[in-house]
């Protein structure tokens, strides 16, 4: 019995043994499948992250899904991610618009697909050896990636499409009234309203451009050429009949007489220019009472879209500065500076008019009063609202960007554009705002475009006439002309320095407030 | 300065007048002095005024001509609150959630800002909670989020 028991018992000893070592070994089989599998799974994940042709960051959060699907349907899995991997490479090859194209050739890598997949699933996951299961492993990972290609392309498609949407949703709410009424007064080519030159440089159509611009430019300087032609031939005309006769008829018998034929063709000249003069002057005040239009319009749109893309910090600098120009500098220049340009070129006129008085000394000061006026505010107004405008604006961006790194860099990003700091409706306010920007930038160089080229026109004519007439007739026709024509420039100085404030205020909201979106 | 600039010009052009009638003489240059003198006292006569005047700028008017377009920023602050939730709509969805609700607190004034995003989930997992608030965090980084299960 004794023999009987201890052979039963080694028995069972050697049978628990021999079930241990099973166990053990199963467990450690299972253990080296397992730590195997999850090698390669990290592997994997190295080389998705070091993948040559993808170039954005790797969707962890994919791959997180896709080790869960792994172990429960691997199968469904394994026949998606090729499929869909397949799929997008050929209908990567075809062109965008050729939609039925596209599906067939769809249709066709499905079929291969199937196929393919046959023979990849005949055996089963756990007996796949080292070889097989890497090579599966590569397939995965290269449907893997295209996925989540196809996935990020689709989700830009979309994103397109809301902002899109957004942009013209906002535009349709913006208040552009006063701007209408401004873009029509300008009577420039285009029929449409504002809101249409907006929506045209949103779908990237920019009208004319440079040549255009050129071609309008020249047209100008054809016009305006034959426009003034008239009045600087008669002016020569009658300086040449003052020589005549005085020079030709050995002089008059008293010199008084001689005066006063002097007198009267001056007149005569003066009525010829000082039209001219009234009519530059009145475009001139017209011009920047069209470009006062135009800042009332935009400043507060623009306003608007600072304050809304986070430029706290940049709107308070802004705001006075464009309240300063639209009525301060505007008004000081339509009351102050052009009002002393009148006054200076009346007594330019006047003192060249008698030998024994004369007001050279007094119009020169009057002139170097109104060139200081205009350059010490241009200049101070420039240099203020490029450093204000640039250093708030810069301060609003750094406040933006270490939030957002701060929190930003650490987390890693599931759901695509959404999560990327792209928020769609400021970006659409970024573009929205650079397209009405451009649009009021082109059609006001269009429309001071034409008074400028008159005004130089006017003032080349001038200074042609006092040379040619210098040789010929008395010194003092010669230099009151010159001396108007020099004044004249004064007026396109004025312009171009109202412009030039205008726009860079325009030039600095489009340049710096894209924090929303870049 | 109307007044001032005709004064000026007319007596130039009398001055002119009287040189010309003017008969050579002895007197000739008496005449001519005296003109000198009336002509300086016309053009210095604005200076006293201008003097006295007191230069004025309403600077407070002026800085504050231009103002905001209120309509507009509100309906936009409407339309991104609406973007904004859905956005956090879609980062829940992506854990795999169904029943939940958002409740986002803002100021009503001209400034966009959001001060509080509750998320209540059903059946929410310990270690989506903190992805979650992370996710809805790195684009609200100004706000308080708070996520917790129902």
């Amino acid at each position: 019995m004794k023999k009987i028991t201890k052979i039963s018992k080694s028995i069972i000893i050697i049978f628990a043994i021999f079930l241990l070592a099973i166990s053990f070994f199963s467990i450690n089989y299972s253990k080296i499948s397992n730590s195997v599998e999850e090698k390669l799974q990290i592997q994997n994940l190295q080389k998705y992250q070091t993948y040559k042709n993808y170039d954005g960051k790797p969707n962890l959060g994919l791959i997180e899904k896709c080790k869960h699907l792994t172990f429960d349907r691997e199968e469904n899995w394994s026949n998606l991610l090729v499929k869909v991997g397949k799929l997008y490479k050929k209908s990567n090859e075809l062109k965008e618009d050729n939609l039925l194209q596209k599906s067939n050739a769809l249709k066709e890598v499905n079929a291969e697909n199937k196929s393919l997949l046959a023979v990849s699933n005949s055996k089963n996951f756990k007996s796949y050896n080292k070889f097989e299961l890497k090579n599966k492993n590569e397939i995965i990972l290269q449907a893997n990636i295209s996925v989540d290609k196809a996935t990020k392309e689709e989700e830009q498609s979309q994103a397109e499409k809301d902002l899109e949407n957004n942009t013209k949703e906002n535009l349709e709410n913006l208040d552009l009234n006063l701007l209408d009424q401004w873009f029509k007064g300008l009577n420039l080519n285009s029929n449409g309203s504002i809101k249409d030159e907006i929506s045209k440089v949103l779908k990237g159509e920019y009208g004319d451009g440079f040549s255009g611009f050129f071609k309008m430019a020249g047209q100008a300087f054809g016009k305006t050429i034959i426009g003034t032609m008239p009045t600087i031939i008669a002016i020569i005309c009658i300086a040449l009949l003052y020589s005549i006769l005085s020079n030709l008829t050995s002089g008059f018998a008293f010199s008084q007489t001689k005066e006063v034929t002097y007198y009267i063709c001056y007149c005569a000249i003066l009525i010829l220019v000082m039209t001219n003069v009234t009519i530059m002057v009145s475009k001139t005040t017209q011009t920047i009472m069209m470009i006062k239009d135009a800042m009332n319009g935009v400043f507060p749109i623009l306003l608007t879209f600072i304050t809304l893309l986070g430029g706290v910090s940049a709107s308070s600098v802004y705001k006075p500065m464009m309240g300063i120009l639209a009525t301060g500098i505007v008004n000081i220049i339509c009351n102050v500076v052009l009002p002393l340009f009148i006054v200076v070129t009346i007594f330019c006129v006047v003192g060249s008019l008698s030998k024994s008085i004369k007001l050279n000394k007094l119009c020169s000061f009057l002139k170097t009063l109104t060139k200081s006026l205009l350059t010490g505010i241009f200049s101070v107004f420039v240099t203020y609202i490029t450093f204000q405008g640039l250093t708030s604006s810069i301060v609003d961006n750094i406040s933006v960007k270490t939030a957002k790194f701060a929190v930003q860099s650490y987390v890693p990003i599931v759901g695509g554009y959404l999560s990327d700091g792209f928020d769609l409706m400021l970006a659409s306010i970024v573009l929205l705002k650079n397209s009405v920007g451009y649009v009021i930038m082109s059609s006001l160089l269009l429309s001071i475009m034409l008074p400028i080229i008159q005004i130089f026109v006017f003032s080349l004519g001038l200074r042609l006439a006092s040379g040619i007439i210098e040789p010929i007739s008395d010194e003092r026709f010669s230099k009151m002309l010159y001396d108007l024509s020099k004044n004249i420039t004064l007026l396109i100085s004025i312009i171009l320095a109202v412009t030039f404030m205008f726009l860079i205020i325009i030039m600095l909201t489009l340049t710096t407030f894209n924090m929303g979106a870049i | 300065m109307r007044g001032w600039l005709i004064s000026v010009v007319g007596v130039i052009l009398i001055g002119l007048l009287v040189d010309i009638i003017i008969p050579e003489g002895e007197t000739n240059k008496y005449i001519k002095g005296i003109y000198a003198l009336i002509v300086t006292i016309v053009i210095i006569s604005p200076l006293p005024k201008l003097a006295k005047n007191d230069w004025k700028f309403d600077i407070d008017m002026i800085e504050n001509s231009i103002e905001q377009d209120t309509e507009f920023t509100e309906y936009f602050n409407k339309q991104r609150l609406i973007s904004d939730k859905a956005f956090i709509q879609s980062v829940v969805k992506l854990y795999e959630y169904e029943n939940f609700e958002i409740e986002i607190e803002c100021d009503d004034g001209k400034e966009y800002k959001l001060n509080k995003i509750v998320i209540t989930i059903e059946g929410l997992k310990d270690k989506d909670k903190l992805a979650i608030t992370k996710q809805i965090k790195s684009n609200f980084y100004k706000t308080e989020v708070i996520v917790s299960a129902k």
